[in-house]
């Protein structure tokens, strides 16, 4: 059973697409999380006539980059690296499966609490990539703003995390 | 350096004594918690101000214990637990700087709610030892110092007021209100234009109102917002007579045996122990804190907290009373483009029930819900129980975002003070600096949520009238974090209250109290205006009497 109180620290090897563009940051985190991760995000919150897709606004990056600041909430991060463990233990062949069927899976996952709570939390920082500031790393050429006609505030943030001009 | 006044905190209860004694020539030194931010360092990123801990302390190094009843026990939760963050604001000019600026006086039935409305069964109603007409001079100094916009409504409890306009002109609103004033025309309510502390002129050098669409729980980037930082203390720094630490957290006030306080001890940021010697000290570190503050100075000559003979120290805490609810407008209502026009704003409340003949009501402040896309993007994810996602809550979101906006409603009434609302200390929780954190026992009295039901009512009978659609709304026991008040009563028995008429300790005559912890009740309204005015009004009192109060 994985435990996230005694990570691997696997490297990753940017041996999957999906990876290639990663924070160095992210090192410590098991490259297999992050895949199931990025499947599940891909489904969760896919390209449509008018949205672009989790992988348009640059979710994964996003939450691998971010989720290494000082300011993630570590509860958060253990819940999303556990829940993909555990959802690839209840569902090993999800990533060989066709969109149709990726659907079904998570909406059976969804009938398990601590699956529909890592799910849930999922969602969360996609839409976080998605209508985020640019700056964060997700929100690809302001993707989410201009899909939904969102007139964001300004002035835009020059530093992340309300660092001090 | 031994300076005249040392002040603990900046907000709203600290702004105007900096500002006064400054500008009187007196040695002002401020102790802030937090960072000293400027304009040019704000920005209308939603992630910094609203989704990480930025501007307060990790919950895991500083928190709060929180008692709520459950199943008729009361049972403590550490914040970094349940994630309830009670801390407002850790920077120069506190939480002063994310308010939304909704600026309502109280009124004069306020000062005097027992002898007007009786006892209340299970609340410590008090009036207040001063009368409306004592703070209205002040109310008027803050529409002038900080800068109040608005225009000056009729209705059936306008307060007295010293002159008949705001001295700024209204800010411009979204068309939606000439539906809010036609229904009310048809209910025969009276709709009422909500002043608000935001400049739609220039001001010296702050700059007016941009319209920037992200508005409260942000920080004003042009200044126009009337924080403590922007409209006080920046000008009390002009003076040459201010200077600020920061990143101090004051730990514990020490006094000469049982007569004055003589020092300030603080953390810096890397922990290390320092301190600052006045003359007289003005505590405004926010109510909770406060109260905390003068608990965790006991000493030999005060063993129960300092100021605490009484020991209603931390007792009587308020919180507001009532909830939100919303209404949905949408492309039937107005062209889209005018739907979604953003940064103008509502600015209308109803106060036609604030007193009601047999109980005392409340305010509804109506406002469009913020912009946070992420926040509104992530509520849509629930449908009942059942969690959606995939193409449906891709649709839901671009349908939700393109087509509709929400209008919300607040309610503000009374937060009945009573026993089971109060902060204490104990030894068992510490901060990472090994300092006792503020216990805050939660109990609401029935009547705060049976008068936010009622004026719930109210709210959304007028949104109904108004054509909006999936109305709904919450009225809670439980209530933000952001309103606090009391703790510290001031009145004129030194056996009962903490403080005397003038937020001055009963025990220790150089210590003086001007957040808004000296509230015995708190009134309708949010309390920010409120504590400005007692705030000029405690300075005026300092100024004229420094020398006896320091010599005392």
């Amino acid at each position: 059973m994985f435990s996230m109180k005694r990570r691997t620290f696997i490297a990753l090897s940017a041996t999957s697409p999906l990876l290639l563009s990663l924070d160095t940051q992210a090192k410590e985190i098991p490259k297999d999380a992050w895949e199931i991760i990025a499947n599940v995000q891909e489904v969760l919150l896919p390209k449509t006539e008018h949205m672009p897709s989790s992988q348009d606004v640059n979710a994964l990056f996003y939450l691998v980059s971010n989720s290494s600041s000082e300011y993630f909430d570590a509860n958060d991060l253990d819940l999303l690296i556990k829940g993909a463990f555990v959802f690839h233990q209840k569902f090993p062949d999800f990533l060989e499966k066709d969109t149709e069927s990726k659907n079904k899976i998570l909406e059976s996952a969804t009938e398990d609490d601590d699956l529909e709570k890592w799910l849930s939390r999922l969602i969360y920082y996609t839409i976080e990539a998605m209508f985020s500031d640019p700056i964060y790393g997700g929100n690809t050429h302001e993707l989410g703003w201009t899909s939904t006609l969102h007139t964001t505030g300004n002035p835009r943030p020059m530093k992340k995390y309300g660092r001090k001009i | 350096m031994n300076y005249d006044v040392c002040i603990i905190g900046s907000g709203a209860g600290a702004g105007p004594l900096a500002y006064e004694l400054s500008h009187a020539g007196k040695k002002v030194v401020i102790l802030e918690k937090g960072d000293i931010y400027s304009e040019e360092d704000f920005s209308k990123d939603e992630i910094a101000y609203t989704k990480r801990n930025i501007f307060t302390p990790k919950l895991n190094d500083e928190y709060h214990t929180i008692e709520t009843l459950e199943d008729g026990v009361w049972v403590k939760t550490p914040t970094y637990e349940n994630n309830w963050n009670f801390w407002n604001g850790s920077l120069l000019g506190g939480s002063s700087n994310f308010m939304s600026g909704f600026f309502h006086r109280l009124k004069p039935n306020d000062f005097k709610l027992k002898s007007v409305y009786g006892a209340y069964e299970g609340a410590n109603m008090e009036d207040w030892p001063i009368r409306y007409e004592d703070l209205e001079p002040y109310y008027d100094m803050v529409e002038k110092i900080v800068g109040v916009s608005g225009q000056v409504s009729e209705h059936a409890h306008q307060e007295p007021r010293s002159t008949n306009t705001y001295p700024y002109p209204p800010l411009v609103e979204h068309p939606i209100v000439e539906k809010f004033d036609a229904a009310c025309k048809e209910l025969n309510f009276t709709p009422f234009m909500t002043p608000r502390a935001i400049l739609s002129e220039p001001k010296g050098n702050r700059n007016p109102c941009y319209y920037s669409h992200y508005c409260g729980s942000y920080a004003c980037s042009s200044g126009a917002k009337g924080s403590s930082r922007a409209a006080l203390i920046q000008p009390a720094l002009a003076t040459g007579n201010l200077h600020i630490i920061a990143n101090a957290f004051v730990v514990k006030l020490e006094t000469d045996g049982a007569q004055k306080v003589k020092k300030a001890l603080y953390l810096t940021k890397e922990g290390t122990q320092k301190q600052v010697k006045a003359k007289l000290f003005i505590l405004a570190a926010q109510a909770v804190e406060s109260s905390r503050l003068l608990l965790n100075s006991k000493n030999e000559a005060f063993p129960n907290g300092l100021a605490n003979s009484s020991g209603a120290v931390g007792k009587n805490l308020l919180f507001s009373g009532g909830g939100m609810g919303s209404g949905e407008f949408d492309v039937s209502h107005f062209s889209q483009e005018v739907l979604l026009q953003p940064g103008l704003f509502v600015n209308r409340a109803l106060k036609d029930w604030y007193f009601t003949s047999k109980f005392k009501g409340g305010l509804i402040d109506f406002l469009f819900e913020h912009a946070n896309p992420i926040r509104r993007a992530n509520a849509l994810k629930w449908e009942g129980d059942k969690l959606i996602f995939g193409q449906k809550l891709q649709d839901k979101i671009f349908q939700t975002f393109t087509i509709t906006r929400v209008l919300n409603f607040e309610i503000f009434n009374d937060w009945m003070p009573n026993d089971n609302c109060f902060v204490s200390v104990d030894e068992k929780y510490k901060d990472k600096y090994g300092i006792p954190v503020a216990n805050i026992r939660i109990g609401a009295h029935p009547e705060d949520v049976r008068v936010g039901e009622f004026l719930a009512t109210k709210a959304t009978q007028l949104l109904q009238h108004m054509g909006a659609k999936n109305i709904m709304y919450e009225i809670s026991p439980l209530p933000s974090q952001n309103l606090q008040a009391g703790g510290c009563r001031f009145g004129d028995n030194p056996k009962k209250h903490v403080l005397n008429r003038y937020c001055q300790s009963h025990d220790i005559p150089n210590l003086f109290v001007t957040d808004g912890s000296f509230m015995p009740t708190g009134g309708s309204v949010p309390y920010t205006w409120t504590i400005y005015a007692n705030a000029f009004r405690v300075a005026e009192y300092i100024k004229t009497k420094f020398d006896t109060l320091v010599t005392l």
